[in-house]
């Protein structure tokens, strides 16, 4: 039946052009903004509040200079990506040591461990701001690194996922490992971590987008330029007596535009890791 | 404080132990001699280096520069002293971090705070007042140079007990911004009164074009246009406070409100946020902006040159000239021994007197605390006469009510603006409401 | 390294097989556990006690010992504050919105992005940025974006003279705007989750469908979304926790205005505990706030659960 293939190929075709357009639709959306703020930084402070507005960007480069000049973006960038990088690597390693203990092994109290360590990611974090600096102040941690680190060092998300993975893991690789007298700690490295690679991939995903996105936090726990993240760059073009719009976008472009080029990079892999754990689980 | 808390602050008084309280006037008398005995010593004979810190605000602009180079002149004026300034971005982040260290038993030697935050502090016998410093023969400051500073200034040291607890540092108030083309253009005078100012603005509203724009602010912030209804309201001849006690619904403060709402109805007044007046003066569209005189450098950025932008006092109601007065005095916490007050005491002295008031008003915007810095400013001034007009509002212009409730207050006030403004409510009704809420705050 | 190798490859030669640990032998377990617990103990657990103390008194913040023992009585103020219940109604606008928009949204989009082709890829990338950058940027790019006089939006409705909005000064639309830019900014990530669960769907049925001469829509419904349940019930659950959190966006777009039209219970808390520093109350809502949380995320579990028995 050549003529009903033939009609279900056009249908298919017509579907996937439809879709498509709407993908693209879809990603203007998405994008727009972004134009809009490249428009913004390149535009004098005129450009930017006539009617109609202009959707070309102008050709005002000083906007990233006079942003450029205005904080210490290299040391900002880098405090960052070290904080972010760090508290990334200490919940893996966490998540890990703990997800091993709810999901392979088995020991007494085990729902109710897990029930509590669930329970942690409904406490609103506003609140814990205050106790948290009585804390870190007792801990000679006001102003460092590691009041932006240790804090953030164990993460629900991260535990629960690689519980649901761990406790998924067929029982004859768990059977085999034993019949090869591994350690605890021998099948966590060599069997369950490589497995679970996709699952920590989207887990430094998680952790890392939510470090770089803190806000109140490194302002409240730090003081010092040289310890604090790029939001407190930021946050000084929305001062007290004026926000300085050309510069602020100018200054969003250039702060933004080297995570979106690692991204470009690592995209499909992320969505490969993401999808691989999901599969992994099922398994 | 809770809405709450101010009731059972009252019952704790009456019930508290005799003892407990007598302790405390005597530990208050001890510290008190402490100091002077502290403070001769301190300018006398002190070898060891005093280290001592400010938490403070002044991190954008200007601002910083400025006051490293003061820091640093003091500094070599007293060998022995040495200050850490700890900048914050804002006043919210700078009040977070404030509480949270008094809270943590750690706070700096002193910080910036307005008068409500002072009022708080002194509360939790967290700051310490000043009048045996101001007094002292030795370090104080004489009837003289007292009588130099504004008016309004030196009334807004003071917390309702009657002592000085504040020391005045970056004082601002607000002014008329105006688009002298524009207005030149139609043919118009720069309004003295705000029934003048009414008549200009509607002249004004025509092709896509308004007369000003301001931010409501709300209750968590409250903005330019809350801080303008409290001046409105003195010029209209209402207060703020009666009796340690909210007064937001003074026949005066509904007319102003009213006023606003009529400005706002016939598109005279355009409502935004993120500084709306400042942006639209700049752009050309409004010719007004009623702001801080602290945002000159941002006003003058924002409108690029396009224009001939003047400066004016606030117009004038019934009561004459009603002004808000904006930003902070500094406060010495409590923590801090007896040498380190001292030598707080004398960098917050260095900062108020006329040079460094001078040099710090011309370098930031902010204005000179005293008369006495006026001619030292003589060539400045004549390049930026702006400066002097503001100056001398700061005579009649007011500080935030030294109550910790206050906060509310003003929230509840930008929460009545935005019921009228934005969403079309009775002011009379706003009103009433704002003052239900600020008076339950306030513990009656 | 996959699963296969791990297990053929010859470990190293089995010894101590007599008394050595088992893997599933939990008498470490506790050893574990402890960085993770160490970490939430002293940082959250703690503390979150601690919150759970002071909501008993009328606490000062800057002297405890000024503080004084009120039983439930901040409880009771919540109860009869009518700002708390506008802000459990406002939670629920917000939430509900933001949840719904996440799944549906984020799996159509996820199901139009799921097949190859350079246009898709780029959307995708389009689709996932937002969600890497920081939100105190890109919120305040919208702001910008919604401004009453000279904003990107404005300016189109004018350009079609269609009347202007003041789309974060109205009641009305303060929160739509705010839940369009959370959404904006967050579908990237239920996207993320979506691909993956969808790459998971078993093709065969997919086809076997197809073949059958299923409508698309049919397929999605009969064959698609109930081999994704649990990756929907992750991304509600998920989203849920989030957005009842919300803070950051809410703070640099509207400040809970106008008139507390955005103030969500969570920036409720903030403005309570930080901006008035009505330190009991705070912790009240605080307290109230993971009760509800928490019964939520026990509802939704216990649905699912009942779901896919």
């Amino acid at each position: 039946m050549p003529a009903g293939a033939g009609a279900a190929l056009w249908r298919k075709r017509s579907r996937r052009f439809r879709s498509g357009l709407l993908a693209l639709l879809i990603g203007i959306l998405f994008a727009f903004p972004f134009y809009w703020v490249i428009v913004t930084s390149f535009s004098s402070t005129n450009r930017v509040y006539q009617f109609p507005p202009d959707f070309l960007p102008g050709t005002e480069a000083h906007n990233y200079s006079r942003a450029w000049a205005g904080a210490t973006w290299v040391r900002f960038f880098l405090n960052t990506l070290f904080i972010a990088g760090a508290t990334v690597a200490l919940v893996l390693v966490t998540s890990l040591l703990a997800g091993f203990a709810l999901g392979v092994t088995r020991f007494k109290g085990r729902e109710l461990v897990l029930f509590a360590v669930l329970s942690i990611l409904m406490i609103p974090k506003v609140v814990l701001l205050i106790p948290d600096y009585v804390v870190l102040s007792k801990l000679h941690w006001l102003d460092t690194y590691w009041a932006q680190i240790v804090p953030w060092g164990a993460s629900v998300f991260g535990i629960f996922l690689l519980r649901q993975f761990f406790n998924a893991l067929p029982q004859e690789l768990v059977e085999a490992a034993e019949l090869d007298g591994a350690s605890q700690m021998q099948f966590l490295r060599t069997i369950a971590m490589p497995l679970a690679r996709p699952a920590l991939v989207t887990i430094g995903l998680y952790i890392f987008i939510a470090s770089w996105n803190s806000f109140l936090w490194p302002f409240i726990m730090t003081s010092s330029p040289h310890v604090q993240p790029i939001e407190v760059g930021l946050s000084t073009f929305f001062g007290t007596n004026g926000t300085d719009w050309t510069g602020l976008s100018a200054a969003v472009v250039f702060t933004t535009l080297p995570v979106m080029i690692v991204f470009m990079f690592a995209q499909r892999r992320l969505v490969e890791g993401a999808s691989a754990t999901t599969g992994a689980t099922k398994g | 404080m809770t809405p709450f808390a101010q009731n059972h602050h009252n019952s704790r008084e009456g019930t508290m132990h005799w003892h407990r309280r007598s302790s405390i006037v005597v530990g208050a008398l001890l510290a008190a001699a402490a100091c002077s005995y502290a403070a001769y010593g301190a300018t006398a004979s002190s070898r060891a280096t005093i280290n001592i810190s400010f938490m403070e605000a002044m991190a954008s602009g200007t601002q910083k520069p400025s006051l490293d180079l003061l820091t640093k002149r003091f500094e070599a004026q007293h060998p022995n002293i040495k200050v850490t300034l700890i900048a914050e971005p804002n006043y919210g982040v700078l009040q977070q971090k404030e509480q949270a260290a008094i809270a943590a038993g750690k706070p700096p030697t002193i910080g910036q705070a307005y008068e409500n935050w002072a009022a708080g502090y002194a509360d939790a016998k967290a700051i310490i007042p000043l009048t045996g410093y101001v007094n002292s023969k030795k370090m104080g400051v004489t009837t003289a140079d007292r009588k130099q500073i504004w008016k309004g200034v030196w009334q807004d040291l003071f917390l309702p007990d009657g002592k000085i607890w504040m020391w005045p540092f970056n004082k601002s108030d607000y002014v008329m911004y105006y688009n002298a083309d524009k207005l030149a253009k139609a043919g118009l005078q720069v309004p003295k009164t705000w029934v003048q100012f009414a008549t200009v603005a509607k002249a004004l509203t025509k092709s896509g074009n308004w007369a000003w724009s301001t931010d409501t602010g709300t209750l968590a912030a409250p903005a330019d246009g809350t801080i303008v209804m409290l001046a409105m309201i003195h010029a209209f001849g209402g207060t703020w406070i009666a009796n340690g006690k909210p007064t937001l619904n003074t026949p005066a403060a509904i007319k102003a409100l009213g006023y606003l709402a009529d400005l706002k109805k016939s598109g005279a007044l355009q409502i935004g946020t993120n500084y709306p007046g400042e942006t639209a003066l700049g752009a050309g569209r409004s010719a007004f902006d009623l702001s801080t005189i602290a945002g000159y450098p941002y006003e003058l950025a924002a409108d690029g040159g396009k224009f001939s932008m003047k400066v004016a006092a606030l117009p004038t109601g019934r009561n004459g000239e009603g002004n808000a007065m904006a930003g902070t005095n500094i406060v010495i916490f409590s923590k801090a021994s007896n040498a380190e007050r001292a030598a707080a005491w004398q960098y917050m002295k260095f900062l108020s007197e006329p040079r460094q008031t001078a040099y710090w008003a011309e370098a930031t915007g902010y204005l000179p605390v005293t008369k006495t810095a006026l001619p030292i400013m003589k060539r400045y001034i004549a390049t930026h006469p702006y400066q002097q007009i503001a100056a001398h509002s700061l005579d009649v212009a007011r500080g935030n009510p030294p109550y910790a409730w206050w906060t509310v207050a003003e929230g509840q006030l930008a929460t009545a603006l935005q019921a009228v403004l934005d969403n079309g409510g009775d002011p009379a009704h706003a009103l009433a409401a704002a003052q239900a809420k600020a008076m339950a705050a306030a513990g009656g | 390294m996959t699963a296969v190798d791990a297990v053929v490859r010859p470990q190293r030669s089995s010894r101590r097989r007599a008394g050595r640990i088992g893997i599933r032998d939990g008498r470490f377990a506790l050893l574990y556990l402890s960085p993770a617990l160490i970490v939430f103990g002293v940082f959250t657990i703690g503390p979150a006690l601690f919150v759970l103390y002071i909501s008993l008194f009328d606490w000062n913040l800057l002297n405890s010992s000024l503080s004084t023992f009120t039983g439930l009585h901040n409880y009771r103020a919540l109860g009869s504050s009518a700002d708390f219940w506008h802000s459990i109604v406002a939670s629920v606008y917000f939430v509900g919105c933001v949840v719904a928009g996440s799944t549906v949204f984020g799996l159509g989009i996820a199901l139009l992005l799921s097949s190859r082709g350079l246009v898709r890829r780029v959307v995708r990338l389009a689709v996932l940025t937002p969600y890497f950058t920081p939100l105190v940027a890109t919120s305040i790019v919208w702001v910008w974006i919604f401004n009453p006089q000279y904003g990107l939006l404005d300016s189109l409705l004018r350009m079609l003279h269609l009347p202007m909005v003041g789309w974060l000064q109205s009641t009305t639309w303060a929160m739509p705007a705010v839940i369009f830019y959370t959404l904006w900014h967050d579908l990237g990530f239920t996207v993320i989750i979506f691909l993956a669960g969808l790459a998971t769907v078993s093709t065969d049925l997919r086809e076997a469908a197809r073949v059958d001469g299923a409508r698309y829509r049919h397929e999605i419904r009969d064959v698609v979304l109930p081999q994704l349940t649990q990756t929907i019930v992750f991304v509600i659950v998920i989203t849920t926790i989030d957005s009842l959190q919300a803070f950051t966006q809410i703070y640099t777009m509207t400040q809970g205005g106008p008139l507390q039209a955005t103030t969500t219970t969570g920036f409720l808390l903030y403005q309570e505990s930080f901006v008035f520093f009505h330190t009991g109350f705070g912790a009240a809502i605080a307290v109230v706030l993971f009760a509800v949380i928490a019964l939520f995320t026990l509802l939704q579990l216990r649905v699912s659960r009942s779901r896919s028995q």
